[in-house]
């Protein structure tokens, strides 16, 4: 009987972990508490052009299994004006990585425990050697970040059927965003300002959604408002997180080019999460592909669609079927499964799925290699071929 | 960087081993951690079994009173009575008579080594016959929880299961029994009992069928609800598409599936049956004395004397109470949060 | 007419053949309990499948593909046509001689999460149908799971453990084997896939096919996915609002598409590479809702190419090239000859309604 259950955690192995969490979340969280100075979170920005530096990002779960590094030194830009697109299968830590942005990780399991978000924004002046300044928000104090969240930073959720309240009209949830952002504003301009934004989604009639209740509405049109209350506060960063997976082909189609449009429109970066490939290359103009809480390649969409480098880039391309083939040979998979990012040992974390694996992947998990300007990837094959 | 779009090696047939990097908790054991997880359902388990350990084991080791054994120790009793009389002068005046008389029957003693909580107004002691109140509680409890849930199962199954006029036949009649009012039915029901002159034993066991006639209807429409809702669910449209036979897919596959659920209604429920029980034993209606039951005990309150000078014959009676009701509940919800699949974390 | 039709005129090689079929939700009641208005989840489907060969169903959310795969199954009973299998009306058929069936047909399900019992461990829930059907002698029930197993890629040691444990992509498999377990013929896949990740997806997809090649199994494929549905079909019925708008063979439909839904939903689907800029047929508005269908052609309320003969004739469903079917009135050479008069009669009827409005 012992045998057969050895798969499972043992009560003393348990219990080792309970008490870990629980020093580790008290630890995390009484820093979180602490009266911080500006200077502290107040850091350089590496490029003025960049709106979002991720620096060697570690975002943790404590879990009763064990810690989950669900983003594990995770680091990239976003620049001003663009789409970045983050692709990756389900638990690589790409929605980890944008709630850590938003500082919306779920306390007190969830803990940002190491690295730098620094935003670039406009309040900050440059500093004394003209490096331009940022706020780093994963120092930042919870009360400064009501400032960012929601006004600079918004966030487009997946579901749109349960990101809006049942209760309340779509216009009373527009006008309240207007309310928050915009101290002393009234009631009449915060309905204008709302019918304005729901004009700029395309909803072709304003006034009509403006009285009625989310239920009330197809999916479509829920996301088309949720994207129009991402608008109010004119951010500088829209995050998209599986914006159209909810949503059926041709109405996917909408929300795509709305978006596009709106980013142009609005001179705004948005930072896309999805797992569909062809979102990310109908839409992004900078790829991040994202496997096991690492990034694993990132580059412009041409480079990782026409010069994919890392096995499992590779293997995610040639694994999905194409509309415009015909080929009839067996699809090309990537075996086993995704791995779950607890105690991983310090290899390349694709070792044992990857078909290109060699001798040197025994070794430590391997460095980040440029292979241009944009193009980096974490893999031993380029190893010496560095610009 | 052209050079670089040849596979640098040759692709080869990737043998996947599977290596667990960690371990997870057994089902078991994930249910112990939440349970556990909130410090109410620990306090109330151990109530519980404290109270368990007091009603059945306590009386096997203390045997120095049995339940209906009054002591007839001969004891010197004073009585202090007090009269206001008022004289003809309108002034009040307070006379204190002390009595003194002997007595062959030791009741309403305070507490001491002897009896440690005292005893009542007939020599009984009531430590011990706290004891077996609750005896009589938890048996009339668990039975009664038991008997409602098989005929809720039963009855809530059938109507959840076959759907249609069934159904409104069986959720009608759950309605005309939720809308009783029970407790003057409970009293016309005990006076007809009386007018049978039962013997005690059998008079508890028709308490406990009439408590069970109406309390089943709760368990019946959840059980009713929970199979509408899982019929809908993938797993057992599977087992329509498998073929299986009705029985098969009703008691493997979906009783099964409501059994936490039914596990955490039934531990509530032991509370509200033994809250029940006392009610109906406080009102005269239940256990008749001079079998013990924590009902009866409260209601020697009634006598004002004891009330104001004897909280001894009372107060442990009703504190057991509490703890008994108190118990069930916060371990029922501990349970509610252990079993809930939803509840992930 | 329909009394000639009714007599099979059965072939060897088609094991399912659906004729007229049609599924009504009753939405509204009237006082006394008699359904007064209906959901046409499923509205006069016809197709005929040859053994070894897959079907894809395709079509947007609230089309009715779902609720035409278990119809077929007889999950739901069947409004209206009847389903053939293997040359048996099985629409008529009582419960206890259609339990003797179901081996032979089976269904995969979306969500590989929902669709296995939480309590029981992965040995049981493969044996339990083998058991019940005796489909091998008590003796050999495991041996014969535990090849299954290995078939659908599970490793023996599974056995004994329970669902939760595994992830989507293994989930599937321990679904896809329930379900071979019985030795189906006819297997409909209700989007197996589109709950899994990308890299699991092939792997699920191969198996399929693998599985059909050995057991020369039959797929009703229902999916979302068109680039899935090309790679795994021979033929595809695309479905909107419960009505079939366009069925052919997959290669002709993917090269020519004849309906405008068609059309519109092949462009939107989005292709991985970023240079590939296709000029995109966006459709404008929703979706409406099935229980309150546009009249005449339920697609005309997002139609490019829509004329007024659309707004108020429901289109024939013809066979507009060989073996290829589609419901529009522009390859309905009688309707398109006389659109003059059909305008006429529109602009007819609606000064009708406006005088009638006036009144």
């Amino acid at each position: 009987m012992a045998s057969k259950n050895k798969h499972y955690i043992s009560i003393k192995e348990s219990r080792e972990i309970i008490k870990y969490n629980i020093k580790q979340m008290k630890y995390y969280e009484s820093l979180k508490k602490r009266k911080a100075n500006q200077d502290e979170y107040i850091v350089p920005m590496k490029d003025s052009n960049n709106l979002i530096e991720i620096d060697n990002l570690k975002t943790v779960f404590f879990t009763d299994n064990g810690t989950v590094m669900s983003v594990n030194g995770v680091s990239f830009e976003i620049p001003k004006n663009k789409i970045v697109g983050v692709v990756g299968e389900s638990g690589c830590g790409k929605s980890v990585t944008s709630l850590s942005i938003m500082q919306l990780v779920q306390a007190p399991q969830g803990q940002i425990i190491e690295g730098e978000i620094r935003f670039n924004s406009d309040s900050l002046q440059t500093n004394n050697v003209n490096q331009k300044l940022g706020y780093n928000i994963a120092k930042m104090p919870t009360q400064e970040m009501y400032n960012i969240r929601g006004k600079d930073i918004t966030m487009i959720f997946q579901e749109p059927m349960t990101s809006l309240n049942p209760v309340f009209t779509i216009g009373y949830q527009l006008d309240e965003v207007s309310f928050v952002h915009k101290p002393g504003v009234t009631k009449e301009e915060a309905k204008a300002h709302s019918i304005e934004m729901l004009n700029k989604v395309g909803i072709s009639m304003p006034e009509h959604v403006y009285k009625s209740y989310p239920h009330e509405l197809s999916g479509g049109m829920r996301q088309r408002v949720m994207i129009a209350m991402a608008l109010a506060g004119n951010p500088k960063l829209i995050i998209a997180d599986e914006p159209t997976t909810a949503l059926d082909v041709t109405i996917q189609a909408q929300i795509l080019e709305l978006l596009k449009d709106i980013q142009k429109k609005e001179q705004c970066s948005i930072m896309l999460i999805t797992h569909d490939l062809g979102v990310i290359a109908e839409m992004a103009d900078y790829v991040v592909v994202m496997y096991a809480g690492k990034v694993i390649e990132k580059g412009t969409a041409q480079e990782i669609f026409h010069n994919p480098l890392h096995p499992y880039t590779i293997g995610l391309q040639k694994s999905k079927p194409l509309i415009t083939s015909s080929s009839q040979k067996p699809l090309y998979s990537i075996p086993g499964q995704v791995p779950n990012p607890i105690n991983l040992p310090d290899n390349c974390y694709f070792k044992g799925r990857c078909n290109k694996c060699c001798e040197k992947c025994n070794g430590k998990y391997p460095k980040e290699i440029k292979v241009s300007d944009t193009h980096y990837v974490s893999c031993y094959l380029y190893e010496g071929s560095e610009e | 960087m052209e050079d670089m779009k040849k596979e640098p090696t040759v692709d080869q047939e990737v043998e996947v081993i599977e290596k667990e990097t960690f371990k997870e908790m057994s089902p078991f054991r994930l249910i112990m951690r939440r349970f556990f997880r909130s410090k109410l359902s620990l306090i109330g388990l151990i109530m519980i079994v404290f109270l368990f350990l007091f009603s059945f084991l306590g009386p096997v080791i203390y045997q120095k009173w049995g339940e209906t054994e009054q002591d007839k120790k001969e004891v010197v009793k004073t009585t202090i009575l007090e009269h206001k009389v008022i004289d003809e002068f309108g002034n009040e005046i307070i006379i204190t008579q002390v009595l003194e008389h002997s007595s062959s029957l030791n009741s309403l003693a305070s507490p001491s080594k002897d009896h440690l909580l005292g005893t009542d107004a007939d020599g009984y002691d009531v430590f011990v016959r706290i004891m077996y109140g609750g005896r009589i509680s938890l048996t009339i409890g668990f039975i009664v929880v038991i008997l409602e849930t098989i005929i809720g199962i039963f009855l809530g199954g059938i109507a959840g299961y076959f759907g249609g006029w069934v159904d409104q036949l069986i959720m009608r009649i759950v309605d005309i029994f939720n809308c009783i009012p029970t407790l003057p039915i409970l009293l016309i029901a005990s006076a007809l009992i009386d007018s049978w002159n039962l013997e005690s034993n059998q008079r508890i066991y028709v308490l406990m069928v009439i408590i069970t006639i109406f309390s089943w209807s709760g368990i019946a429409r959840m059980v009713r609800g929970q199979i509408l809702s899982l019929r809908e669910q993938e797993f057992i449209v599977a087992t329509e598409v498998m073929g299986l036979p009705t029985w098969r897919r009703i008691f493997v596959h979906l009783i099964p599936n409501v059994m936490p659920q039914l596990i955490v209604s039934m531990t509530l429920g032991l509370g509200s049956v033994i809250l029940y029980e006392s009610t109906l034993s406080y009102l005269g209606l239940g256990v008749q004395p001079p079998q013990a039951a924590w009902g009866t005990m409260i209601a020697t309150s009634n006598d004002p004397q004891v009330l104001k000078y004897h909280a001894n014959m009372w107060l442990p009676a009703g504190v057991m109470i509490v703890i008994a009701v108190l118990g069930f509940n916060f371990v029922g919800d501990g349970l509610r949060d252990a079993m809930d699949p939803k509840a992930k974390k | 007419m329909n009394d000639v039709k009714n007599e099979t005129n059965f072939q060897n090689d088609t094991i399912l053949e659906v004729r007229n079929l049609k599924k009504y939700f009753p939405i509204e009641k009237n006082f006394f309990g008699k359904p007064i208005k209906f959901l046409k989840a499923v509205d006069n489907v016809s197709f005929k499948l040859k053994k070894g060969t897959t079907i894809g169903v395709v079509g947007e959310s609230g089309c009715g593909k779902t609720t035409l795969g278990r119809t077929i199954l007889k999950l739901y009973d069947a409004d209206g046509g009847q389903v053939f299998f293997e040359g048996k009306e099985i629409t008529k058929l009582s419960k206890r001689r259609m339990r003797k069936l179901r081996t032979s047909m089976q269904l995969i399900f979306q969500d590989p999460y929902s669709s296995l019992p939480p309590r029981m461990t992965i040995g049981n829930l493969i044996s339990e149908a083998v058991k019940v059907h005796k489909i091998v002698p008590k003796e050999k029930v495991t041996e014969y799971v535990l090849d299954i197993m290995q078939k659908c890629g599970l490793q023996p040691h599974y056995y004994d453990r329970y669902p939760h444990e595994f992830s989507g992509g293994q989930r599937q498999r321990i679904c896809i084997a329930r379900a071979l377990a019985v030795q189906p013929k006819l297997v409909i896949c209700d989007e197996p896939v589109s709950a899994l990740d990308v890299s699991i997806q092939a792997q699920i997809i191969n198996l399929l096919k693998e599985l059909q090649i050995n057991d020369n199994l039959t797929y009703v494929f229902i999916s979302h996915d068109l680039s899935v549905v090309k790679y795994i079909t021979e033929e595809i019925m695309v479905m909107y609002l419960g009505n079939v708008m366009e069925h052919g063979d997959t290669d002709e439909i993917f090269i020519n598409p004849l309906h405008p839904y068609t059309k519109a939903l092949f462009s939107a689907v989005p292709v991985p590479d970023p240079d590939v800029k296709m000029n995109r047929i966006i459709l404008t508005g929703d979706i409406p809702s099935p229980a309150n269908p546009p009249l005449g052609c339920k697609f005309h309320t997002r139609c490019k190419e829509c004329m007024n003969v659309c707004k108020f004739i429901e289109p024939e469903y013809i066979e507009a090239l060989d073996n290829h079917f589609v419901a529009c009135h522009l390859y309905n050479k009688e309707v398109m000859d006389n659109l003059e008069k059909y305008d006429q009669e529109y602009l007819d009827m609606m000064n009708a309604k406006e005088e009638e409005n006036e009144k």
